[in-house]
């Protein structure tokens, strides 16, 4: 593996501590470009937080205190989060995330896609905004499913539309890193399935960080297994 | 279990006395205007001029006179409570935020009567200076004064709204790299408007129900005001300066109309309040 | 959203900040200002020597010892006549009344707490007019009729107190009691109402501040400028809100207006204490509550 072209993530000594309690202890990994890495093991020992300290989206819900080393490669350079001064937005566009529960707002599904681009003020150009939220969400195989009812409310779609919904809303952001915690979990087979091969599509523009319980699914899809055990990632 | 069914009759009794005397007030009020509502002068008395010598006892100054105070006090408060809520929820640093919550807790400990007693020595004075015009005891007066008095009940409002919009929202939000005020403008204000509005109505309410603020520092004149610098009389603070006349003249029963006036606004503005605020939240 | 219009947001929310506190520190500090020189025994017991005004309840002319005593007695009954029914009602709201009936009664509460005070005040005045003429001839506006109209006035504070410190408590203790056979009344005054007994005294204490500082109602109900100490629950009485309101219209020389200015530091700093102490009673409740 050549660690200067096809490593996106690099952890370097990383540790991480609610309270006196440990989370992650000195970890050190690397996440491969345009692959789907798969995170698995016993639940509470830290999986989601490893996720939301790649997006510092930890650090809005307050209580950790981190250390060691996260570097990510960003428009071709490699950035460590904590220490450059990279603005904190532009991160979380470049690093999208996808939560457990699909976490539609409560607008409608045009304004929800539409969201990442009215953060930087992109929504004047109405024709160009239209044409991406189609591609968005025909990206998500969502498009033939609500292109009649564009403007209703997105609570009103199905879980699996929810979530698909969602990913279609980080895609808008264009990133280069997703972050997925448990995505099927609180989906039928059915709809898990669809976003299982969406995911596998993904892989051509984003690099995939997925946290799953199911090892049937982490074996469909994942190109890179790691387990989270005591605090330390293990290659599987 | 005759001791148990004892026992609950008794709360039961208790919560029902209570609610009793909400409607006890307004029935006596209602009665004792009776008079003046029964043989058609209603129209009279909301719409007249208040002048005893003439025999005229309308009371259409001091309507005037709370509206035009409740609405300066709205306008000067609305704003800053809104951008207090705003600070304390979204955009202060953590510790100043918590202590202007504190602050704002303690505020709405401060008597009235200190609010008027400081305002006809501090504020009145700095009216009439600044303006040149008459004695101070105005309407910008007291409007000033109520408007840092229904601000805290208003700021505790809006606080709890915004901090009502469920965190999942602001993850979403936040998670696609949106900023503080950016969260603020696009998923807390849209989410908490209804709770927003309620906040409004319910400073409306108790800036119309106040009768200190408006009797120590709006003059307390009888005529039509014509300009925020000029004297007016409240609804209020009309109950509170004739008392001592005769249970049967009109310029007495006149007080049970301004009563049942405020009863009615302040139960209004606490019905529309209920309404909008959809999940029940604590009245400050 | 662009920059500067973020910018122009946090720079608004930091401006009425800083107007609200500097308000707030203007009123607070220009009553301190004032009032410092008079900070001495003789503000409250005038020329009496406090022992004498204390143990052997001395007269007080010339100072405020009258009015505070005054509004302890007042503040005393109002409570002491609200009490039991706000509490019995808060008790009835949380965990007996349900669906219709409940949602009813709050809305008859919620009505009662937004009653203007002087709408309460001409109530309570006209009510003594009516049983003056009626019932007793001796009936006069006094310290019982002003408690009786302060008790409507704080009765939905000390009913919403106790419902809010009863319904916080979790469902699981709810449950506990009921599990071994305790009947409702048991569960209720044996293990919810001890639990939750913090969260009812903030109510009450938050009602005594009310109390202390209404003057709408008391001036329609028999508070006058000088009666000295209250003698009997039927005749007029002083009262620190009162004297405050009397003194910013009526003083006569500099000294009287300083002790007004005496008087409501004295008034905002009992309020103060109460409102703190019931703040931190309740948030005492809601920390046990969540380790519980």
């Amino acid at each position: 593996m050549n660690p200067n072209t096809d490593c996106k993530i690099r952890l370097t000594d990383l540790s991480f501590y609610y309270g006196p309690r440990r989370i992650l202890d000195r970890i050190n990994a690397s996440f491969s470009e345009h692959a789907l890495t798969t995170i698995i093991g016993p639940s509470g020992q830290g999986k989601s937080t490893l996720l939301t300290i790649l997006n510092r989206l930890w650090e809005e819900i307050g209580g950790g205190r981190i250390q060691g080393k996260v570097e990510i490669r960003l428009d071709g350079h490699m950035v460590d989060i904590y220490r450059d001064l990279h603005p904190l937005d532009r991160l979380r566009r470049k690093v999208g995330m996808v939560f457990q529960e699909p976490n539609p707002l409560p607008m409608s599904i045009y304004k929800n896609v539409a969201f990442p681009l009215k953060l930087i003020g992109a929504t004047k150009d109405w024709h160009a905004v239209e044409a991406k939220v189609q591609s968005a969400l025909s990206q998500t195989f969502l498009w033939n499913e609500v292109k009649d009812r564009l403007h209703h409310d997105a609570r009103t779609l199905s879980g699996g539309q929810q979530q698909r919904l969602c990913i279609a809303r980080a895609l808008m952001a264009q990133p280069e890193v997703l972050l997925l915690d448990e995505p099927t979990a609180s989906l039928d087979a059915r709809a898990a399935e669809v976003i299982e091969e969406l995911l596998t599509r993904l892989k051509s523009t984003c690099t995939l960080i997925m946290v799953s319980h199911y090892l049937e699914q982490v074996r469909r899809v994942a190109d890179q297994v790691m387990e989270l055990t005591h605090g330390r990632l293990n290659h599987q | 279990m005759r001791s148990e069914r004892c026992m609950q009759s008794a709360l039961a009794a208790a919560a029902w006395i209570s609610a009793a005397a909400a409607v006890l007030i307004f029935l006596f009020m209602a009665v004792l205007g009776w008079p003046l509502l029964g043989n058609g002068d209603l129209m009279q008395v909301l719409c007249g001029p208040w002048s005893p010598m003439h025999h005229q006892y309308g009371i259409r100054p001091m309507i005037l006179g709370t509206l035009c105070i409740a609405s300066l006090a709205l306008a000067l408060a609305v704003p800053v409570s809104l951008g207090c809520a705003v600070f304390i929820q979204v955009t202060a640093p953590k510790g100043l935020g918590r202590a202007l919550h504190h602050l704002v807790r303690l505020m709405t400990g401060i008597p009235t009567v200190v609010y008027g007693f400081v305002g006809i020595f501090l504020l009145v004075p700095l009216v009439r200076n600044l303006s040149g015009h008459g004695a101070g005891l105005s309407i910008l007066s007291a409007g000033l004064m109520l408007s840092l008095l229904i601000a805290p009940t208003m700021i505790l409002f809006f606080v709890q709204g915004l901090a009502a919009v469920p965190q999942s929202h602001r993850q979403a939000a936040c998670a696609l790299g949106a900023t503080p005020v950016q969260q603020l403008i696009y998923v807390l204000l849209p989410q908490a408007r209804r709770t927003l509005l309620a906040g409004v109505v319910l400073g409306l309410g108790r800036a119309m129900g106040d009768t200190l603020i408006a009797l120590m520092l709006a003059g307390n004149s009888v005529a039509t005001p014509q300009s925020i610098l000029d004297p007016t009389r409240t609804l209020t603070a009309h109950i509170a300066l004739i008392i001592a006349a005769d249970f049967e003249s009109p310029e007495f029963r006149t007080l049970f109309i301004c009563a049942l006036i405020l009863y009615l606004m302040t139960t209004l503005a606490v019905a529309v309040m209920r309404r909008l605020a959809a999940k029940p939240v604590e009245i400050p | 959203m662009r920059v500067a219009g973020q910018r122009a947001i946090t720079a608004w929310s930091w401006i009425s900040s800083l107007l609200l506190t500097g308000s707030v520190v203007t009123v607070v500090g220009f009553v301190l200002i004032k009032s410092l020189p008079v900070l001495h025994w003789r503000l409250i017991f005038g020329r009496t020597p406090p022992l004498e005004a204390l143990w052997r309840w001395a007269p007080v002319t010339g100072g405020l010892w009258p009015a505070i005593g005054g509004t302890f007695f007042l503040v005393i009954t109002a409570v002491g006549l609200a009490l039991p029914f706000g509490l019995g009602a808060g008790i009835y709201l949380a965990d007996c009344a349900d669906g219709r009936l409940k949602r009813g009664l709050t809305l008859l509460f919620d009505v009662l707490a937004g009653v203007p005070s002087i709408v309460v005040g001409l109530f309570g005045f006209s009510l003594t007019i009516f049983l003056h003429r009626y019932l007793s001839a001796r009936i006069y506006p006094s310290l019982l009729i002003s408690a009786l109209a302060l008790a409507f006035l704080v009765l939905p504070y000390l009913i919403r107190g106790t419902q809010e410190a009863l319904e916080n408590l979790p469902n699981a203790l709810r449950l506990i009691a009921p599990a071994l056979g305790a009947t409702r009344m048991q569960n209720i005054f044996r293990v919810l109402v001890p639990k939750a007994l913090d969260g009812i005294a903030g109510g009450v204490l938050l009602s005594i501040g009310r109390c202390a500082e209404d003057t709408a109602v008391i001036m329609l109900t028999g508070a006058v400028a000088s009666a000295g100490l209250p003698k009997s629950l039927l005749g007029s009485f002083e009262a620190l809100p009162f004297y405050i309101y009397y003194i910013s219209s009526q003083y006569r020389d500099p000294q009287e207006l300083q002790q007004g200015y005496g008087a409501a530091l004295i008034l905002l700093l009992v309020c103060a204490v109460l409102l703190a102490t019931s703040l931190i009673l309740k948030n005492l409740l809601a920390r046990r509550v969540r380790g519980w």
